[in-house]
């Protein structure tokens, strides 16, 4: 379903502007509806009522009143400033008004007999009329209930204060404290009267990283995305949502070929990369993937095609110290505008803030090549959940753009094996080129292949290759050899390879008496065989 | 209130009714129709100095 059928159904919906977040609601929130968002403490949902009222008037010119239980309107005007929310100005300027109602430790108060929030409705009702609103943000509820002893009593009232919202054709949403990520909706049972519409944001920690997600539980009568979606809260942006589920398969595949830097390994390939895939290197440490990578970038930038260099192994320094031992300048490549290297500790950020941040380089650098040196490096910043959703927000988001994607991963054994990074994302790569050590005769060289080639014919040996001062060489497959993938390769003599090869042949012959098949047909069937015992 | 509810807004007024103590100090508020005299007598510091000396009521 697209936001398009909202015309067809009865509840129409209002665009938040807030960062994706009317992707997952199909639109926004339900108009003049009121909707309880519910959250732990630190969830933000805070954050998330002011920005509804704020980008309302940044972007809509609709005007807002926010009502707090809570902390004071001073309190919220300061810590809203870091956001860029001038709430002040829009004071000022008669787009927003508060209703403070949060609690005077200077006033004693002493419930004597029957009462009611008329006062309050009415002073929610007078800001409403003032500013002539069109969202209210109400934080939080369940300080209401702290305020006041007699429970039912608040419960009755805001019950008649929801209600009174939606004559008064305003959208409101309204904030509920629980205490517990996965439990009950909210204390007090507050959705129990105010549940149109149901939000949840969650704060769980996991593996000692934190990892925020927004769930909208229901929206009454129209539709919505189901689950948790990945949120951040970014200073100026406020919060940002992540709807990995909202990215459709639905890329442009191009059968353009762009070089990966290296003729010999173009070659192997069936003549190079494709343009917008997505290519996996993974080998161990050493074996070369740095290089592959600066090759690669390299190759881009003779070609006129701008690259970015995403590295979380190694420094700036030794980078640039790497690759001018490959016959690489990097720093030229930069200084010409043509490379774009950002180095960073994978730890500065969650991988939720990574993927938005590398989102804005790349829209605004606008690169044809990106590498990523490497996955495995962030892999530990966050849960396997999470990183799996960074790869899958990441990959399709260059494929949108056409971009050629070279991922690295360090497989954990030296000789053979894979990743866990690997298993999370080989079946989103188009391409996947292992790197290996093979050990021969004391001699640690190192192997080449290309696994996979999405819609390509590709070279299926495994070749040997070496590394010298102008990069990567590749050599003769590793044909006397078997069991490099494994991790355990054995020698074969020549002697033993010229019996199994005779045994194919002998097949081969016996085969040939009862056909009248050309010589030529048959070698070269008898060598596909060979190629296929080989791996 | 209904018709001034500019006035609730300053006094930050939540309740109605609500009666405020503001002077001698400490500022104090007493929400509700005040049907529990003994409360609010005790909230507005107006009660006898004998019936002080009682032990006061539970609250709740």
């Amino acid at each position: 379903m697209t936001t398009d059928d909202t015309s067809l159904s009865p509840v129409r919906k209002l665009p938040t502007g807030i960062g994706s977040f009317d992707v997952i609601a199909k639109g926004g929130l339900p108009v003049n509806r009121t909707t309880l968002l519910s959250g732990t403490a630190g969830s933000g949902k805070t954050v998330f009522a002011v920005q509804f009222l704020a980008a309302g008037i940044q972007q809509f010119d609709e005007h807002a009143v926010f009502v707090t239980f809570e902390e004071s309107a001073s309190d919220i005007r300061t810590n809203m400033r870091s956001f860029g929310w001038d709430l002040a100005q829009w004071e000022r300027d008669g787009k927003l008004a508060f209703v403070d109602a949060s609690p005077d430790p200077h006033i004693e108060v002493i419930e004597s007999g029957a009462f009611d929030l008329g006062a309050l409705l009415a002073r929610v009702q007078n800001a409403v009329k003032k500013v002539n609103a069109k969202r209210v943000s109400v934080d939080s509820l369940g300080a209401v209930f702290s305020q006041f002893s007699d429970q039912s009593v608040v419960r009755r009232e805001l019950f008649r204060i929801a209600w009174a919202l939606k004559s008064m054709g305003v959208t409101a949403l309204l904030t509920a404290e629980r205490t517990l990520d996965y439990g009950p909706v909210a204390r007090f049972g507050i959705e129990e009267f105010i549940a149109d519409n149901v939000m949840v944001l969650r704060n769980v920690l996991e593996d000692e990283t934190r990892r925020r997600t927004i769930e909208i539980l229901k929206f009454r009568g129209t539709d919505h995305q189901k689950g948790e979606v990945p949120f951040t809260i970014l200073p100026g942006d406020g919060m940002v949502v992540i709807p990995l589920s909202a990215i459709q398969l639905k890329q442009k595949s191009s059968n353009v070929r762009t070089s990966s830097g290296n003729e010999e390994l173009d070659k192997m390939c069936g003549g190079g990369f494709f343009r917008d895939s997505v290519i996996l290197v993974s080998g161990a440490t050493g074996t070369g993937k740095t290089l592959t990578v600066t090759q690669f970038l390299n190759g881009g930038a003779a070609v006129g095609e701008k690259c970015l260099l995403l590295a979380f192994e190694e420094s700036r320094e030794q980078l640039f110290r790497n690759a001018i031992g490959w016959g690489v300048d990097f720093e030229k490549l930069e200084r010409d505008g043509m490379l774009r290297v950002i180095c960073d500790y994978p730890e500065v950020a969650t991988l939720e803030d990574w993927l938005l941040s590398i989102q804005k380089i790349v829209e605004e650098f606008k690169p044809s090549r990106v590498a990523l040196d490497s996955l495995s490096a962030l892999e530990r910043v966050g849960t396997i959940k999470a990183f799996r959703e960074f790869v899958i927000g990441f990959t399709s988001f260059i494929k949108h753009k056409e971009i050629t994607g070279l991922f690295t991963s360090t497989t954990s054994s030296l000789m053979g094996g894979t990743s866990i990074t690997e298993g999370h994302i080989s079946t989103l790569t188009d391409s996947i080129i292992l790197l290996r050590y093979v050990e021969m005769f004391g001699d640690m060289k190192r192997g080449i292949t290309v696994l996979k080639m999405r819609g390509s014919a590709h070279d299926k040996g495994i070749r040997e290759f070496n590394i010298d001062k102008d990069g990567m060489h590749l050599g003769r497959p590793f044909r006397n050899v078997t069991g490099i993938l494994s991790g355990a390769p054995v020698h074969v003599s020549p002697a033993d390879l010229e019996r199994v090869w005779s045994q194919y042949d002998a097949e081969v012959s016996d085969r040939r008496r009862g056909s009248r098949e050309s010589e030529s047909g048959e070698r070269r069937r008898g060598n596909e065989r060979r190629g296929s015992a080989q791996s | 209130m209904l018709e001034n509810p500019q006035l609730a807004e300053d006094e930050k007024i939540l309740a109605t009714p609500t009666l405020i103590k503001q002077l001698p100090p400490p500022l104090r508020r007493v929400i509700g129709d005040l049907s529990d005299t003994e409360k609010v007598l005790l909230g507005l510091e107006v009660r006898p100095q004998a019936s002080a000396q009682t032990p006061p009521r539970d609250s709740q």
